[in-house]
């Protein structure tokens, strides 16, 4: 599979010819980024610490020198014209950390429920940590691991805490920082899963990854790593061995949608 | 409100619901870990401290045939220096560390920026309930340490002589100014939260590895223990140059 068609919906993250820099280093000083993610869609850009800053400017930490990004309408700069701003546009992206970023003083449970707290997202009538269990079922954490703390549990169990975590105030965009490192190959399937049932939730998702077969198999789009534009023809760049694990991954991952429902 | 929102402090203010469900929520389990779990070692601490300084006062005294004054030296020494001074350390040693190494710590995890990115205050979550914290924790903790620190003083005088407990409560009442109550707030809110804001400047200004955590620890006591020393002594000056010494 060569061609991979792009996701219909609402642009729900734009960049506009953006050039800037975020603490971890400058972005599109050659080729300025350009690409929108919509609704419903999977965008995959393929690096290391290229993505992480991109990410970091994404999340209003960075500096923008040139272009526009925007979210849903609301331009970055308005949002980061004061702290509520801010804080708002930050609780409409969910972000998946890589490894780090859990709390260690609170439990998994209270991890995931710590954004819905703060941000007063329980309402009448909801019953105590409906949302985070929502959130932990969703990424398959068992109910024995809920009230432990992030220390007593494996690599892969923190990572899906963390992906838990991204969706817990339902956000509209989520940004993953490569969600398939520390997962093992056989629950591999089970995490495209996750990813698919996101995407069909209308959530745009962007990753950033090194690891071509997930990418490829979750990826409505790619951002060539040059011309920093969104392709769907990665020839060029990604070898034809990785594309043919990309499809057996993306197999897996239906099948284990059509187990699940 | 206007002069809050104009000072640009509205940001260290929890206004929100949840906000403020959180910074009081993390400010009581702050006081708990600083003030409660230490109030054993206080009173142990307060009681010797009594006891050694009346013992001595009580020889000092009864050289210049004088005991009726031990009331007196009490409040100069316990009340006015030792208590927010020892207070202080114990703090600095307890928590100051704690809360340096745990910032340096929380740091490297990316837990901040994790707090970040969901749209946390910082100050909200992290810094003011423990800048709160500390200031509540040490003023508690400098009266329970002068509370045991004047009963040891009362067992301490009565180990060489006979003391009735009414003349030396009187002698100490009466050797109390109300300017002396002011003070000792004055040193225990602000020395606590200099403490907490030293210890967590320090913590956070771990750059990037691990082996920088006993690094900013170290950094943040001797800071906090030369901050807390200068202003007890700057308000002790002030003290005694309004009011005099008044023997």
């Amino acid at each position: 599979m060569t061609e991979l068609s792009t996701g219909v919906g609402k642009p729900q993250l734009e960049l506009r010819q953006v050039v800037g820099s975020s603490p971890l280093g400058p972005l599109g000083n050659v080729h300025p980024l350009d690409f929108a993610l919509l609704g419903g869609q999977v965008g995959v850009v393929f690096g290391g610490k290229e993505t992480s800053s991109l990410f970091r400017l994404i999340m209003g930490t960075g500096k923008i020198d040139q272009g526009e990004l925007v979210l849903e309408g609301t331009h970055v700069r308005d949002a980061k014209s004061n702290d509520k701003g801010l804080s708002a546009w930050r609780q409409r992206i969910g972000f998946g950390f890589r490894e780090k970023g859990l709390l260690s003083n609170l439990t998994l449970m209270d991890n995931v429920d710590l954004p819905a707290k703060y941000h007063d997202r329980y309402h009448e009538g909801m019953t105590k940590n409906e949302i985070a269990i929502s959130a932990l079922r969703q990424a398959g954490i068992p109910e024995n691991l809920w009230h432990v703390r992030p220390d007593r549990i494996n690599w892969e169990i923190r990572k899906r805490v963390l992906l838990a975590r991204s969706i817990v105030l339902d956000p509209r965009v989520l940004i993953l920082d490569d969600p398939s490192a520390l997962i093992a190959s056989p629950t591999m399937p089970a995490m495209l899963n996750w990813l698919f049932e996101q995407k069909a939730k209308g959530r745009g998702i962007l990753i950033g990854t090194n690891d071509y077969p997930f990418g490829l198999a979750a990826a409505d789009w790619v951002l060539h790593p040059e011309t920093n534009r969104i392709t769907t023809d990665y020839r060029d760049f990604i070898a034809d061995e990785w594309i043919k694990s990309a499809d057996i991954l993306r197999a897996l991952g239906v099948r284990a949608v059509r187990k699940s429902a | 409100m206007a002069l809050i929102a104009r000072l640009g402090l509205a940001n260290y203010f929890p206004w929100e619901r949840g906000h403020r469900r959180e910074f009081f929520r993390n400010t009581l389990m702050q006081i708990y870990f600083t003030f409660v779990q230490s109030t054993m070692m206080i009173a142990v601490l307060g009681i010797g401290s009594g006891v050694a300084i009346a013992l001595q006062a009580n020889f000092g005294l009864a050289l210049l045939g004088n005991n009726n004054q031990l009331g007196k030296v009490l409040v100069f020494i316990v009340f006015r220096e030792v208590t927010p001074l020892v207070s202080a350390m114990l703090i600095i040693a307890r928590s100051g560390t704690a809360i340096a190494a745990e910032m340096a710590t929380i740091k490297f995890q990316q837990e901040i920026e994790a707090l970040n990115i969901m749209g946390i205050n910082v100050y909200h979550y992290i810094l003011a309930p423990r800048i709160v914290a500390l200031m509540v924790s040490l003023t508690c903790m400098s009266i329970t340490f002068l509370g045991f620190a004047l009963l040891g003083g009362w067992i301490g005088a009565n180990i060489s002589s006979y003391f009735p407990l009414s003349q030396y409560l009187t002698s100490v009442a009466q050797a109390i100014r109300p300017a002396d109550f002011l003070f000792f707030t004055l040193k225990t809110v602000i020395i606590g939260g200099v403490i907490a804001n030293t210890c967590l400047q320090r913590g956070l200004s771990l750059k990037a590895a691990p082996f920088e955590v006993p690094i900013v620890t170290n950094r943040a006591v001797v800071d906090s223990l030369t901050f807390a020393m200068g202003i007890h002594f700057t308000l002790s000056v002030i003290y005694y140059v309004l009011y005099g010494i008044d023997l």
